[in-house]
């Protein structure tokens, strides 16, 4: 076709003929193709529309059985794979023998007259004294949760890579990596005991505020009943707690701990004894360890997981901000005799139509003492609701604080550390709010809240540490949260470094 | 050869649809007259697109599949259409359619080895009955090597002849993209016949009985 073409044409006038030339040769070929199909007999058979009716009568019916079968057998097959594969890349779980019988999978095991020993498949071995109860709840690969449910056992955990047991002991829980221990519970005296024989122990539990780091030869011994909790090397007394402080007497209580500092876990030195003074007594502060002056030692006056600052009445911010509350079971259960007696009032449903102002005004009619101490927790969190909306503030962190006192690990806990950081952060503390979003984030780092927590840290952290600083908390946000309000800050602080 | 004169179920009052709004408002009713007359008065037409589409050598009842495929999409998405008058290309549309979805699932199958041959299936037919009909089947095997979608775009346009707007339209892109994959195709093609000694034969014969 351009065979003959001048030379001096252009490239385009080039492809316009070429074009041209590719369509008439396609626009023939298809003329004949048009030409070919109109020779064949024109329309469907007679059976088509009776088939047709029938397929419309069955669409349920797969018309493509076999292709069906055959992507359920290639999904059977890809998942029959892969669980081969997790069951050979995952070691499997734990097992024990008991008294020579061998276990597998969790089980109570209740010790006879003479003791009983219980023998891990990884040479873990716990050693019953009589008539001790303990149940196997959960066997791992590397470890296995397990709880003490009456009388004393020695524990001798192996120390291997990644071993990870819990003893549970009544509300409190013994974390161990590998060490020889022993651990005693009574349930009729609700006192725990935990000596160590070697390595090191996390306990954690009311009247304790933070997990505390027992080492060789430290001994704990806590009595929920009088309300204390005594350490010691087992020479002398370390630290001696009084009892537990009724939650109305809370906001009378002195300052705990200075806000914000986040906490290292506490090491208890099995030297520098040390008695806290009772709680009502003004002097009670927390106890600052004197060997390990870095690491602030903290203990608790009662189990709260808020403590108030009674000079203002507001709530002071988790000293471990990424320390989880506990959870709900590691607080005792007050007795039939002390538990309160409370007539559910609505205020969730008065505070949904607007009427906040009479909520608080409920509140303080029954006294809010009384409220504090005995409203169930959704009364509570309405309060605490009605008292923001009502300009109530600080009624409203009180309300907050004794919702995560007396209801720790439950969600409405964790929104009131969402809450109490907010309410801070507005008021211009941002210290106070930047430990409450940490808490928050660390005990449900997924909750309703955790994208404006996470946010508003990083804000926090940015005004008061530095762009740089905050950097990590805004990969962090742009990661979880692509689509969040604070995008473009996450991002201008990502992209201007 | 002559053609067949295909086969009418003449059952039901069909002459209550005799214009094509009156069968559309009868289709969204749910009035089984309106479908056996829609079937009556479309199912030729539609069987005709059909092996435009698909090319010749098609086994007849494979044809017949899509054929009640065709229809049943027609009947279950007959509300949306807007304009009443508009049957016909709204059945177009749904053929192509049809066309295109199992072109691309020949191909998949083929790709997938689920046949013997690893041929694309129900391609290959009897044989032709004549050296036109052979020349074409060459044609829609060299079609069969442009993309499903671009093939669908090929034919809809040069051999079923719809305009660039309702080939747009159909294939749910703009006239500008539809317009630039067309070109492609045309080039590709007419590249590829040229390349094939009969095809070029037929086709220089063909512009030449046509100038």
């Amino acid at each position: 076709m351009s065979d003959d073409a001048p030379f001096k044409e252009n490239r385009a006038a080039q492809r316009a003929r070429q074009a041209e030339a590719d369509e008439a040769l396609v626009g023939a070929l298809s003329r004949v193709a048009r030409a070919v199909a109109a020779e064949d007999p024109s329309g469907p058979s007679p059976s088509a529309w009776h088939r047709l009716a029938r397929a419309r009568t069955e669409p349920a019916r797969s018309r493509r059985p076999l292709v069906w079968a055959a992507v359920g057998v290639a999904t059977c097959a890809s998942a029959l794979a892969t669980f081969e594969i997790v069951r050979l890349v995952r070691p499997a779980p734990l097992t024990y023998d008991v008294r020579g019988v061998a276990q597998r999978g969790v089980g109570p095991v209740e010790a006879g007259p003479q003791g009983t020993e219980i023998n891990f498949s990884d040479g873990t071995e716990i050693q019953l004294e009589a008539k001790a109860r303990l149940t196997v709840s959960a066997a791992g690969p590397h470890g296995a949760r397990l709880r003490l449910q009456e009388g004393g056992a020695h524990f001798q955990v192996m120390h291997l890579p990644h071993a990870a047991w819990t003893v549970e002991a009544g509300p409190y829980v013994v974390e161990v990596t590998g060490t020889e221990f022993d651990v005693r519970w009574s349930e009729g005296e609700q006192t725990v005991e935990v000596k160590m024989r070697s390595g090191s122990v996390r306990v954690s539990g009311p009247l304790l505020s933070e997990r505390v780091t027992l080492r060789k030869g430290q001994h704990l011994l806590a009595r929920l009943g009088m309300g204390d909790v005594r350490i010691d090397d087992g020479r002398s007394a370390q630290v001696v707690a009084p009892a537990a402080i009724a939650p109305a007497a809370l906001p009378s209580a002195p300052p705990a701990v200075a806000a914000a500092e986040p906490s290292a876990e506490v090491a208890a030195a099995p030297a520098a004894p040390v008695v806290l003074p009772p709680p009502a007594a003004p002097a009670a502060r927390p106890v600052r360890n004197a060997v390990r002056p870095r690491a602030p030692r903290r203990i608790a006056l009662t189990e709260p997981a808020v403590e108030e600052d009674t000079t203002t009445g507001r709530a002071l911010p988790p000293s471990s901000p990424f320390e989880p509350a506990p959870f709900p079971g590691t607080t005792p259960a007050p007795s039939r005799a002390e538990r309160p007696k409370w007539s559910a009032r609505n205020w969730s449903g008065r505070v949904a139509a607007g009427d906040a102002a009479s909520v608080v005004a409920d509140a303080e009619q029954v006294g809010l003492d009384t409220t504090m101490r005995q409203a169930d927790a959704a009364d509570l969190g309405a309060l605490a609701d009605a008292a923001r909306y009502a300009g109530r503030s600080e009624l409203a962190e009180r309300a907050f604080s004794v919702t995560r006192r007396r209801f720790p690990g439950s969600s409405r806990a964790h929104t009131a550390a969402f809450l109490l950081g907010r309410m801070a952060d507005d008021r211009g503390d941002a210290r106070a709010g930047l430990a409450w979003y940490r808490a928050y984030l660390g005990e449900t780092p997924s909750g309703p809240y955790a994208a404006e927590a996470l946010g508003r840290a990083m804000l926090i952290v940015e005004r008061l540490q530095g762009r740089e600083a905050a950097v990590p908390i805004a990969r962090e946000y742009l990661g979880r949260f692509p689509n969040g309000t604070y995008l473009l800050q996450a991002r201008a602080l990502v992209d201007d470094r | 050869m002559t053609a067949a004169i295909p086969l009418r179920i003449l059952r039901g009052e069909v002459t209550d649809f005799d214009t094509d709004e009156a069968l559309v408002e009868g289709l969204c009713r749910g009035d089984s007259r309106a479908e056996l007359a829609a079937w009556n008065r479309f199912s030729s037409r539609v069987d005709a697109t059909l092996r435009r589409l698909l090319g010749p050598g098609q086994d007849r009842q494979a044809r017949e599949d899509l054929l009640q495929e065709v229809f049943i999409r027609f009947y279950a998405r007959v509300g949306t259409l807007r304009v009443p008058g508009a049957v016909a290309g709204f059945l177009t549309g749904i053929t192509v359619h049809v066309v295109h979805g199992e072109l691309a699932r020949r191909r998949r199958r083929s790709w997938l080895r689920l046949t013997v041959t690893g041929a694309t299936p129900d391609i290959a037919g009897p044989p032709p009955s004549s050296e036109a009909r052979e020349a074409v089947l060459r044609y829609y095997q060299k079609l069969d090597l442009l993309g499903a979608k671009d093939r669908s775009i090929f034919v809809a346009r040069t051999i079923e002849g719809l305009t660039l707007s309702e080939v747009a339209a159909v294939h749910g892109l703009s006239v500008s993209t539809t317009q630039r994959r067309l070109a492609r195709a045309i080039k590709k093609v007419a590249l590829l016949v040229r390349r094939d000694p009969v095809l070029a034969d037929l086709a220089n014969l063909a512009e030449g009985g046509t100038a």
